[in-house]
């Protein structure tokens, strides 16, 4: 029987492929081996029965076949393609998808950038939008920037939580929001208004590149309404703010609300670990800011600013609510922690580091505009879970205050975080809220239990049933 | 490469379609004949072929006269067999196959008078082409490369990519597994 590695060397040298090394092996064999001139014999006759397999006549036409395909067709009109198609595909292939929060009335002035606007105003879907922009619409200059509107009188509602801002987009919503125009007359030509659920488009201008935002108009009371069911569900005591009478501040200054502002935010009492879970889903939150002790300074807390004043604000602390004092000693033990600054000045020196990251955050924005989420312990004492370490109780019973901000604005954060600090005077500016919050389950057992102003807490959420809140801040004017 | 064919290559190159008629015509059947081999079908070669010689125009500037024209027109086809075979596996021979790639109707599976002259006789063509058909797609291609363009194993291998230990391993089990089926067949027939 001829070894598999005998009979391959007699396939080969029937091909003539053999080296005359092995040329002389297979001489060698078929001198020797019988069965080995048979097998080549038996190679002599496939091949030769594969060679004569008769195959049907080629079928009559091929030859024109080709010549039709081949020969030169009648040259086709060319598709009238604007110039701005050359850039326009990978803009639009580029484009992004962002959630904006629009807020009609509010009335801020923006400054001047250096974005520039195109004169006209195009309203047309997004189907449309390859054939509507003509060039004459737009200024060779790639500093050009056309804005657009983009009904989609067809396209389904959007959900008002969607996923979260990549850098680009975050930059990209900044150039938006900054423009000179204003964002709402952009969004909303000719003075129509915007329907939530309505997906809108935005061409920007992002350095030299054209950047396609698309957004969904989002009613932020309703936004608001979803995360109200989010944190009842997850057992979060939530209060529902609007847009608060203005008031002076905690420190006393007049807080200037922006005239006929609207805004949502959601002030809400946890667990620092239970609204950790419960909000990680929101993925659209750009920064979670420890608010805690800088909170004096928390219009800087929403920008990459947040320095500290933690003196300040405890001594403040202690002199509008004598039950916060115990766990301010708290607080000041937990400063003096190995790796973390003890003292205001000290804390000065430590800027941003204290910002805590839930979820997909990442480096706050520099604007206004985006989102934010400010946590701090209901006496101030932050309880952040990227901060330094931390006294074992303070972590496991203190309620944390929570303050949710869409398209607030820094000072009324501060307004915020004041009625959390006054709970009465909450309670009484909001006493509908107040009354319709769920019922809070008994705080579980809690080895060196601490005040909490009567607010439990609630461990074991599960987490991660909502996709995301969203923030941006209309800062158009109109 | 062959003179006329390069006579018929310029002037395509030169604006004169027709002129690649001539390469069709001169190409068509052998390339055809292989195809059937290799796809084990007659209206899949026959498209086959149609793509490799409408592709092989269309890059015929890229064709720069190294090999001779054939060559590089098996290599497209086999590229565009390829493709097609990729998409849609070759229903295996069948009576309705049978009929429709010889249009005839199965053969007749009696004895030949002559064992001898088993594999010569038409019946038996079209045993070896079912026998054909029947293997693995990668050795029928090999074998059909050797046996009906006489490529050389490094020809093949280079077209496969693949070594050319591959080729030569393929082309030996593809030939002992026909020899396999063959025997059987036969066998069976008497």
């Amino acid at each position: 029987m001829l070894s598999p590695e005998h009979q391959e060397l007699l396939s080969a040298h029937f091909d003539g492929e053999l080296a005359s090394e092995e040329r002389a092996r297979v001489d060698t064999l078929l001198n020797e081996s019988q069965e080995a001139r048979e097998l080549l014999q038996e190679f002599d006759e496939i091949s030769a029965a594969v060679r004569n397999v008769d195959v049907p006549a080629l079928p009559d036409g091929l030859r024109d076949a080709v010549l039709a395909q081949i020969r030169p067709a009648a040259p086709k009109p060319l598709a009238r393609r604007p110039r701005w198609h050359r850039w326009a595909a990978p803009v639009l292939a580029a484009s992004l998808a962002l959630t904006v929060a629009v807020f009609l009335q509010q009335q801020v002035q923006q400054p001047a950038t250096d974005l520039r606007v195109a004169d006209h105003v195009i309203s047309a879907s997004p189907a449309e939008l390859d054939d509507s922009i003509q060039p004459g619409d737009l200024s060779e200059s790639a500093e050009t920037a056309l804005a657009f509107s983009a009904v989609t009188e067809s396209s389904p509602a959007q959900p008002e939580a969607t996923r979260s801002l990549s850098p680009l987009e975050t930059d990209a919503m900044r150039l938006s929001s900054d423009a000179p125009d204003g964002l709402s007359t952009r969004l909303f030509p000719y003075g129509s208004q915007p329907v939530p659920g309505e997906t809108r488009s935005l061409l920007v201008q992002q350095g030299d590149i054209p950047v396609v935002v698309n957004y969904t108009v989002v009613d932020v009371e309703k936004a608001a309404g979803q995360m109200r069911v989010f944190l009842s569900g997850n057992g979060i005591h939530h209060i529902v703010t609007t847009t608060p009478p203005e008031k002076p501040d905690v420190t006393g200054n007049e807080i200037e609300n922006a005239p006929d502002a609207r805004y949502v935010a959601l002030l809400v009492d946890a667990p620092q670990d239970q609204v950790v879970a419960a909000l990680n889903d929101f993925d659209s939150i750009q920064e979670v800011v420890d608010v805690d002790a800088d909170y004096v300074e928390v219009s800087n807390s929403f920008g990459v600013e947040a320095e500290a004043l933690p003196y300040r604000m405890q001594q403040k602390w202690e002199a509008n609510d004598e039950s916060l004092l115990p766990r301010m000693e708290a607080s000041r033990q937990r400063n003096a922690a190995p790796g973390s600054a003890v003292g205001g000045e000290a804390r000065k020196q430590e800027p941003a580091s204290r910002m805590t990251t839930l979820g997909t955050a990442r480096p706050a924005a520099p604007s206004p505009s985006a989102g934010a989420l400010a946590t701090e312990t209901t006496n101030g004492v932050v309880d952040s879970p990227a901060s330094a370490p931390k006294p074992r109780q303070l972590t496991q019973t203190a309620t944390a205050g929570m303050a949710v901000q869409m398209a607030v604005s820094e000072q009324e954060v501060r307004q915020l975080m004041e009625r959390q600090y006054h709970r009465r005077r909450v309670a009484e500016s909001y006493p509908q809220s107040a009354a319709t919050a769920p019922a809070r389950p008994p705080a579980p057992p809690e080895p060196e239990p601490l005040e909490t102003d009567g607010l439990g807490s609630q461990q074991g959420l599960s987490s991660r049933r909502v996709k995301l809140l969203l923030i941006l801040q209309d800062q158009s004017d109109q | 490469m062959n003179t006329d064919d390069q006579q018929l290559i310029d002037r395509c190159r030169a604006g004169d379609v027709e002129a690649f008629g001539g390469l069709v015509t001169r190409y068509q059947d052998r390339l055809y004949g292989t195809l059937v081999r290799m796809l084990g079908s007659t209206h899949e070669a026959s498209d086959v072929a149609q793509d490799a010689f409408v592709l092989a125009f269309q890059k015929l500037d890229t064709f720069r006269g190294d090999s001779a024209f054939y060559s590089w027109l098996f290599r497209i086809a086999y590229n565009a067999a390829a493709s097609r075979r990729r998409k849609r596996r070759i229903a295996r021979t069948s009576v309705e196959a049978t009929r429709e790639q010889t249009g005839q109707e199965p053969a007749d599976q009696r004895p030949s008078a002559d064992p001898s002259h088993a594999l010569q006789s038409q019946e038996r063509s079209d045993l070896v082409r079912q026998a054909l058909d029947e293997l693995a797609d990668d050795h029928r291609a090999v074998l059909v490369m050797k046996e009906m363009e006489n490529l050389r194993y490094e020809q093949i291998a280079e077209l496969l990519g693949c070594p050319v230990g591959t080729v030569r391993s393929r082309i030996h089990r593809a030939r002992n597994e026909l020899r396999e089926k063959l025997n059987r067949a036969l066998k069976a027939e008497q």
